[in-house]
């Protein structure tokens, strides 16, 4: 081939009109002169043809419902798949306190746990409102604390609705090495935590990272399933570690399997399939050899 | 970037057509249901797209959706290989439709010819969805019109071929 013959890669681009001013009167030449070049960019075009052809429908059909759906106040809104975590979830202990509005004290808190609940860390903020209410003399009536297992529960759906959207760094530690991810994590939980895998039934670990917890900090393990759904699971030392066997608590459009063994905490949530999760917690459980053995403090 | 959330969803519904039918052709034979495939990345990259800081972006919506879909169907096929192509024993491909014409190009060659054949994208605009030079863009197109050519050849006999100008995949049905 000579340096004036035209290649492939410039018909192409002729094709598609991106032939440079300057190149355009060469190619055309030789698109006359050459034999078969016309031909094979004839060939092209028709495969341009059955392309558009063959995936104009696509385009022409109504947008589904599944890709763009209606919301409760009639807006359309898409729902993507992966991390489709309900805004209007509210972390429960919210609803306790609708009560509890005269004290101006109470007032102060509650608008900190709105804030607190637009940032994502509702339980912190109403695990303190609940201390303060208990502390009330003016006969506005106590909310209940919430039991160790709802509280374990709200916490993995804060920490799933505050971590697991990120589409690029929803943990701290990557999965690569689960050695270090399992030896931070017990290092700072205070728990020998060994993440378990999940990859047989479908999600992947993709990592780690720290939640606030009640005793110290928790750890969070993000696993993503294939198409792209994520679940989180929360380790957590309790103060009663009384046994407590799985339950499943839901909350709009997700639920947590929610349990305690061991004198661990384990709450995983995900979407609201009861099913998925309770297959996904029987593996958890028989596979984490978490206990709360001493682990050395974290250097400060 | 937008005035509000209901001027970036106008936005949003006029571009979904061409994007599902993008990301149909890219999913091609990948997987099984490639209809539901295709969808789920089209509602994801809706979402993300919803969910993301619009006045930090620096290219326009239309060039970050197509970006942001491939870059989720990539992830996709990486998590997920695609599933055994059906082959005859003298390893002739055994489909002959447009989808399993499709198949037969690599992702990145996939990616570059639907984005300018299908989606009426410039080599620029190729170039900026998939991280190229429009150089880059224009050699794989230009090989991937070359594979199209030649599996769909190989299916056909050699004199049939020189007897028309037409390729044969032109008489297949979908």
């Amino acid at each position: 081939m000579s340096a004036s013959d035209i290649g492939d890669i410039e018909l192409s681009a002729w094709l598609d009109g991106e032939t440079p001013p300057s190149r355009k009167d060469a190619v055309e030449r030789w698109l006359r002169a050459a034999p078969g070049a016309a031909a094979r960019v004839d060939v092209w075009r028709r495969q341009n043809d059955i392309l558009r052809g063959r995936f104009a429908r696509v385009a022409a059909e109504a947008i589904p419902e599944a890709i763009w759906p209606t919301d409760e106040g009639g807006r359309r809104e898409p729902r993507g798949k992966l991390n489709a975590i309900d805004d209007r979830d509210a972390p429960i202990q919210v609803e306790r306190f609708d009560r509890a509005r005269r004290s101006r004290r109470l007032r102060a808190a509650l608008a900190l746990l709105a804030a607190f609940v637009a940032g994502g860390t509702g339980v912190v903020a109403s695990a303190a409102l609940v201390g303060l209410a208990t502390s009330q003399p003016t006969g506005v009536r106590a909310a209940a604390e919430p039991s160790q297992v709802e509280a374990l529960a709200a916490r993995a759906v804060d920490a799933s609705r505050t971590f697991l959207r990120d589409p690029a760094r929803p943990v701290e530690i990557s999965a690569a090495n689960p050695t270090e991810m399992a030896r931070y994590l017990s290092r700072r939980i205070g728990l020998e935590v060994a993440p378990p895998s999940l990859v047989e039934l479908g999600p992947r670990m993709l990592g780690a990272r720290l939640t606030p917890g009640d005793l110290g900090p928790a750890g969070l393990i993000v696993y993503e399933d294939v198409d792209g759904e994520r679940f989180g699971l929360v380790i957590s030392r309790v103060s009663q570690p009384a046994a407590s066997p799985t339950q499943i608590i839901k909350r709009r459009t997700r639920a947590v399997a929610v349990w305690i063994s061991r004198g661990v905490g384990f709450a995983l949530a995900g979407p609201n399939d009861p099913g998925r999760l309770t297959r996904l917690s029987a593996a958890i459980e028989a596979k984490a050899p978490a206990g709360a053995v001493d682990a050395p403090p974290a250097a400060k | 970037m937008f005035k509000d959330h209901s001027d970036q969803r106008t936005e949003l519904e006029r571009l979904t057509p061409g994007l599902r039918r993008y990301a149909r052709a890219l999913v091609a034979r990948d997987v099984d249901d490639s209809r539901l495939e295709a969808d789920a990345l089209t509602s994801e990259t809706l979402a993300r797209a919803m969910r993301a800081d619009h006045g930090a972006r620096i290219q326009s919506q239309r060039i970050w959706l197509y970006a942001t879909l491939t870059t989720l169907n990539r992830a996709r096929a990486r998590r997920r290989p695609p599933r055994e192509k059906s082959a005859s024993p003298d390893g002739k491909p055994a489909g002959r439709g447009v989808s399993d014409a499709l198949d037969a190009l690599p992702l990145d060659h996939r990616e570059a010819l639907l984005l300018v054949v299908l989606e009426g994208f410039t080599y620029g605009e190729a170039g900026d969805a998939l991280g190229l030079s429009r150089a880059a863009v224009g050699a794989r197109i230009a090989r991937a019109r070359s594979i199209l050519d030649k599996r769909l050849d190989a299916a056909q006999p050699a004199d049939a071929r020189k007897k028309q100008n037409l390729p044969p995949y032109l008489r297949l049905v979908e």
